[in-house]
């Protein structure tokens, strides 16, 4: 069961809400607000997201969420995707052929690559069959909502400023302003990226969230519009602080 | 003997001039000669040696006097502007830091530095910074500074900067096929409508030797629609395995994008692949409505009434799921029980058990559900509860082809 959309009882507004937004499927599933805040974490919710960090993102504290923050807004899987879609997307039907005999045989054979294997097959197939426009998908939204979900439990543990937080999370909505044209957009290109990472199509509760709130009248991403006029990149220069996290708006 | 012991041995002050201190030594052997001193001759040769040794030597070059915060601050300031997605802020950065040190100078050569050390190989540094400090600092040249302080470096900076050119003359090229390449999806099926010709295939395939020997730097920035578009256009469709392409027109608004109150039931459900341990799912997601489109297809069919949607279920000739051959497998349909649905409290299924278990709620919006079996699926059980708490027979229908 994917829980009801719960709202900030004080919701945010404008551009922190748009880029608060941005990480709803995991406010949702999270069981947290998806259009603001109600204050710190309470004592079981706080259990839960630290557990949850350390367990998935191995991190304990500022440092390792400064880290992890700077990774996924530097390179993330967006890169590696897009690198693989392209190698993909230019592999001439005899080495398609080759590949997927090989892959297959990895997978018969089980061990310790099987498991990639079965990754690689699946997405030279999607490829092969351009699923859901993924050769062309920008394979971004994955790495922004996680990044959005990250610096919110920076801001609710206490271990990022209400500042640096926002600074973050604006800049990952910048992003995703200049790539998508909608809230849909971002949903289903979300829904692929997060599958390309998986390599599966199987559905669960993200696919239900991102429907859920593409549909649900309570939810920000009916109610918020996409285009956000102020969100302009390039954003006015701030001083460089290695300590803070950074989600780069540099297009290497 | 200490440096300043050995100057004195000598009777000289301290000089580069290897002529004085010859000069100085022949005079000092005229009194201290091996014959009359032997111990003063010994210190006085170990003196004129180690003096002579120094000279001769090499002398590291001058520490540069350089403002230690320099390189620093322009490094802050350019992270600052590329964090920003400015790329002419840093480009801007860079070029006043050299315009207030000359040329050669010991600061301007700290700037190369720092930039060489720390940001020329960044993965992420944009193709117009690293370019505009190629050609500031001249980092083609191989007998050139960057070339000069680390070899492998240089060498990758080098496959970089061919990388770069390499894309850059595409998009300056006037050839259609070159453009397609640089191209998006769309303007690229309009640059390549058709087939091509053996040259044209053998331009495609070189560019396409070009793209994985340059890889690593530029491989991201295509469109991969576009390329898959020239490879079509030299060797035919897709060699397609066991995912197949979704139903053309199902999409609008981008390839990738379902637009909002689409139901989510066209192309993106049939091709999704349950498992049977996931299955279990379908129970509790029914009950969930319009909220969970993403397995069902909105239906409206009328409703019967309870008396004869009883009759009719209880009827031997009433299917209760219907199976559909699709390009992907075998779609699980349960549309024929949706108008029956006043009769029905609720579905129990299986799948390869002879006692259906899954509780599966019916869907109160009218939605379908539906599935796309798994491979390893063979057959599927029902029984239903109806709205007086009693049961139907358990029906068992197997899949075609997959009778056991």
């Amino acid at each position: 069961m994917i829980p009801s959309i719960r709202r900030a009882k004080v919701p945010l507004s404008g551009e922190r809400l748009y880029a608060w937004a941005l990480g709803a499927p995991y406010h949702l599933l999270h069981g947290s607000p998806v259009d603001g805040w109600d204050g710190p974490y309470s004592r079981s919710d706080r259990k839960a997201q630290q557990e949850m960090l350390g367990r998935d993102w191995g991190v304990h504290g500022r440092e390792d969420l400064v880290t992890r923050l700077n990774n996924l807004g530097n390179d993330g899987h967006r890169r590696g995707h897009r690198e693989q879609v392209n190698r993909f997307s230019t592999t001439w039907r005899p080495n398609v052929a080759a590949a997927r005999e090989a892959w297959r045989g990895t997978i018969r054979e089980g061990g310790e690559d099987a498991g990639e294997a079965a990754r690689d097959l699946w997405l030279l197939d999607v490829v092969q069959a351009d699923v859901r426009g993924v050769r062309s998908a920008p394979l971004l939204a994955f790495d922004a909502a996680r990044g959005i979900m990250l610096a919110r439990d920076g801001l609710l543990l206490g271990w990022l400023s209400e500042d640096e937080a926002f600074d973050y999370m604006l800049d990952v909505a910048r992003d995703a302003g200049r790539t998508y044209g909608s809230w849909a957009e971002f949903g289903a290109d979300y829904l692929l990226s997060r599958s390309v990472w998986a390599g599966t199509f199987e559905s669960d509760a993200f696919d239900h969230a991102v429907e859920r709130l593409l549909r649900d009248k309570a939810s920000p991403w009916v109610s918020t519009p996409w285009a956000q006029p102020g969100l302009a990149v390039p954003r006015p220069v701030r001083p460089w602080n290695a300590g803070v996290p950074v989600w780069t708006l540099e297009r290497g | 003997m200490s440096e300043t012991a050995d100057w004195e041995a000598l009777g000289l002050d301290p000089t580069d001039d290897a002529e004085a201190v010859k000069r100085a030594y022949r005079a000092r052997l005229k009194v201290v000669g091996p014959d009359r001193d032997p111990e003063g001759f010994q210190r006085l040769r170990a003196a004129y040696e180690a003096v002579m040794t120094g000279l001769e030597a090499p002398r590291p070059p001058a520490a540069p006097e350089v403002d230690p915060d320099l390189t620093g601050r322009l490094l802050a300031t350019v992270a600052a502007h590329r964090a920003a997605g400015n790329e002419a802020g840093a480009i801007a950065a860079i070029d006043a830091a050299m315009a207030a040190h000359p040329p050669g100078s010991p600061a301007a050569e700290a700037i190369e530095d720092a930039l060489l050390g720390g940001i020329a190989l960044d993965r992420v540094l944009s193709p117009g910074l690293f370019m505009a400090m190629v050609d500031r600092f001249d980092w083609r040249d191989a007998n050139g500074r960057a070339a000069g302080t680390d070899a492998e470096r240089h060498a990758i900076l080098l496959d970089r900067v061919a990388a770069e050119e390499w894309i850059a003359g595409l998009r300056a090229s006037a050839d259609p096929l070159d453009q397609a390449m640089v191209a998006t999806r769309e303007e690229a099926t309009r640059l390549v409508s058709g087939d091509l010709d053996a040259a044209g295939r053998n331009r495609v395939r070189t560019r396409f030797e070009e793209l994985r020997q340059h890889a690593m730097f530029v491989l991201h920035r295509f469109d991969g629609g576009a390329l898959a578009r020239m490879r079509e256009a030299v060797e035919g469709p897709p060699l397609l395995g066991d995912i197949q392409p979704e139903p053309a027109g199902g999409r609008a608004g981008g390839p990738w994008a379902v637009p909002p109150g689409t139901p989510a039931d066209t192309a993106t459900t049939t091709r999704r692949k349950i498992p049977l341990g996931t299955l279990i799912l379908i129970g509790a997601l029914a009950g969930l409505g319009a909220g969970v489109p993403a397995l069902f297809r909105d239906s409206s069919p009328p409703l019967l009434d309870a008396t004869e949607a009883r009759r009719r279920l209880e009827a031997a000739d009433q299917p209760w799921v219907l199976f559909h051959m699709e390009p992907g497998g075998t779609r699980v349909d349960f549309a024929p029980l949706v108008p029956l649905r006043r009769a029905i409290a609720d579905l129990r299924i299986g799948v390869n058990v002879a006692e259906p278990a899954t509780l599966m709620q019916m869907p109160e919006n009218g939605a379908v559900p539906g599935f796309l079996a798994p491979a390893e699926m063979r057959f599927i059980t029902m029984r239903l509860r109806f709205p007086d708490g009693s049961l139907s027979p358990i029906r068992r229908y197997d899949l075609p082809g997959k009778k056991s």
